[in-house]
């Protein structure tokens, strides 16, 4: 029996896509090495679950009283591989590596962010963390993260991407409308490294400058910073052109693309110093096949990728006109939707992605 | 070296449970989220075990919208005096008790609490109260 031993609570599904993640990597496990049960902490529970649907269920309020669950069901159901979902270390952490060192339990320790300093805030978990991740090497064999880095504190590490179920996605026709665009940005938190700030200030300079096109953006999610958006549309003018649309899933979600033609990922990653970057976000839009504008390098698509444009990792607005006339070459061609979609299919599915860590497992 | 570390786990131990429930009192504020909950799972009486903070705010929340049987403390007792909160006692709990659900509130003493109530409460019917904020039922 294999474990995904997670530390996040799957009623995030909707809002960040984690659990979809988690989901989608399971799957790929189960595939290639059997059955795989994910755990989960939700509201002070602890949760098994098999899918989306709950094994067992236990009382979990503290990381320890987790600990302590986790350890009982790995007994339990004599799991012999786990993969795990880095939380941040902590006593109780380093205890759960310590057991499955000791009891032979093969493990892949997934680090969702790297470096991850920056999103770690002053504090307790700071701290903890700190003093603890000096020990996670001596405990863990193999790593996979979503940075460059071959090795993380000393061990091998694979690059990993976010993935996705591809063919679960509609892929979005090309709108027939002249002289107008529209944008769409999707964001589960819409919080400060979204940096969509950027499109508004690009918006209202094209405005300045009488812009032949009209242009539109279609702002997806809930959270922090959407208040800030708000206010930026409403000094520079552009609440006409500016739509807040709310969290949206299912139909609803894909309307809103399929009125889209360009799709931005997050321009504000140099507000947590990151300069490389695989967001799950990316590979939703790319297996929709629609262009994408991106203000990191990710490192799913090859360099010079002809339908991401690559903008700069800093705080200036986005070059609106630039936008236009990379989304006017990429449409021109017949078909460009089904190849973005094709790509996604190839290289963003979770079994091709997943495959060195099978590997690495078996 | 091991006096302090366990002072050390017992501080961070006690840290998290006070973490715990200034989080469900904070979500317990908004009345429309819970109740939204309650419905959903298509909940329309229970008891509310504990009779401290905690118990109060669920009570307080959804008592409008549902039918709570009764506040269920081993003191028989709340922790603010409140005379329009129906409070009782265990043995007579237990004497009443007629299959109903029960929300279980103090954070720190789930486990004990799930254990004592399963006697004569089905598994089933026993919920924490985070389970019933924001999990699954």
């Amino acid at each position: 029996m294999m474990f995904y031993i997670a530390y996040t609570g799957f009623e995030l599904t909707e809002v960040s896509g984690i659990w979809t993640k988690i989901l989608g990597q399971a799957y790929a496990f189960e595939k290639k090495l059997g059955e795989v049960y994910c755990t989960a902490l939700s509201n002070q529970m602890a949760y098994l679950m098999h899918g989306n649907d709950v094994v067992e269920k236990e009382a979990a309020v503290t990381r320890k009283d987790y600990l302590t669950v986790i350890l009982k069901w790995l007994k339990k159901y004599q799991t012999d591989r786990t993969y795990i979902r880095y939380p941040f270390a902590d006593k109780w952490f380093i205890e759960l590596l310590k057991y499955q060192k000791d009891h032979g339990i093969r493990t892949v320790l997934e680090i969702p962010t790297y470096p991850y300093d920056g999103e770690l805030a002053y504090g307790r978990v700071k701290v903890e963390d700190a003093y603890y991740r000096k020990m996670v090497s001596e405990y863990v064999d193999f790593i996979a993260s979503y940075s460059k880095y071959d090795t993380i504190w000393g061990r091998k590490c694979i690059t990993l991407v976010n993935g996705i179920d591809a063919a679960k996605y509609k892929v979005k026709r090309k709108n027939d409308h002249v002289n107008r665009i529209t944008l769409i940005a999707v964001s589960s938190s819409m919080t400060f490294w979204n940096g969509f700030e950027r499109i508004i200030e690009g918006m209202k300079i094209y405005k300045q400058s009488n812009g032949e096109y009209d242009v539109f953006l279609k702002l997806v999610g809930k959270g922090a910073d959407e208040k800030y958006y708000k206010k930026l549309a409403a000094d520079y003018g552009l609440e006409n052109q500016v739509e807040f649309c709310g969290f949206l899933t299912g139909k609803a979600l894909d309307d809103v693309y399929s009125q889209s033609d360009v799709a931005v990922n997050s321009l504000g990653s140099y507000k947590k110093k990151l300069e490389v970057g695989a967001s799950l976000k990316g590979a939703e839009y790319c297996a929709r096949g629609i262009p994408i504008v991106c203000g990191y390098t990710d490192i799913r698509f090859p360099e010079g990728c002809p339908f991401v444009l690559q903008v700069e990792n800093n705080s200036s607005p986005l070059k609106i006109g630039d936008i236009i006339a990379f989304y006017e070459k990429v449409s021109a061609q017949d078909g460009y939707e089904e190849k973005i979609h094709d790509y996604a299919v190839k290289y963003l599915n979770w079994d091709y992605i997943m495959q060195r860590v099978i590997d690495y497992l078996k | 070296m091991d006096e302090w570390n366990e002072l050390l786990d017992a501080y961070a131990y006690e840290m998290e449970i006070a973490s715990a429930g200034y989080e469900m009192m904070g979500r317990m504020l908004d009345h429309r989220a819970v109740i939204s909950r309650l419905k959903e799972n298509e909940l329309t009486e229970f008891y509310i075990y504990g009779g401290g903070y905690l118990g109060i705010q669920l009570y307080q929340a959804v008592y409008n919208e549902i039918n709570v049987i009764s506040i269920v403390d081993k003191n028989a007792g709340l922790v603010i005096d409140l005379p329009n909160i129906p409070v009782l006692g265990l043995e007579e709990f237990e004497n009443q008790y007629a299959g109903q659900h029960v929300v279980i509130t103090p954070a720190k003493f789930y486990i004990p609490i799930k254990k004592y109530l399963s006697r004569f409460v089905p598994e089933e019917r026993i919920l924490c109260l985070g389970e019933l904020i924001g999990g699954v039922l």
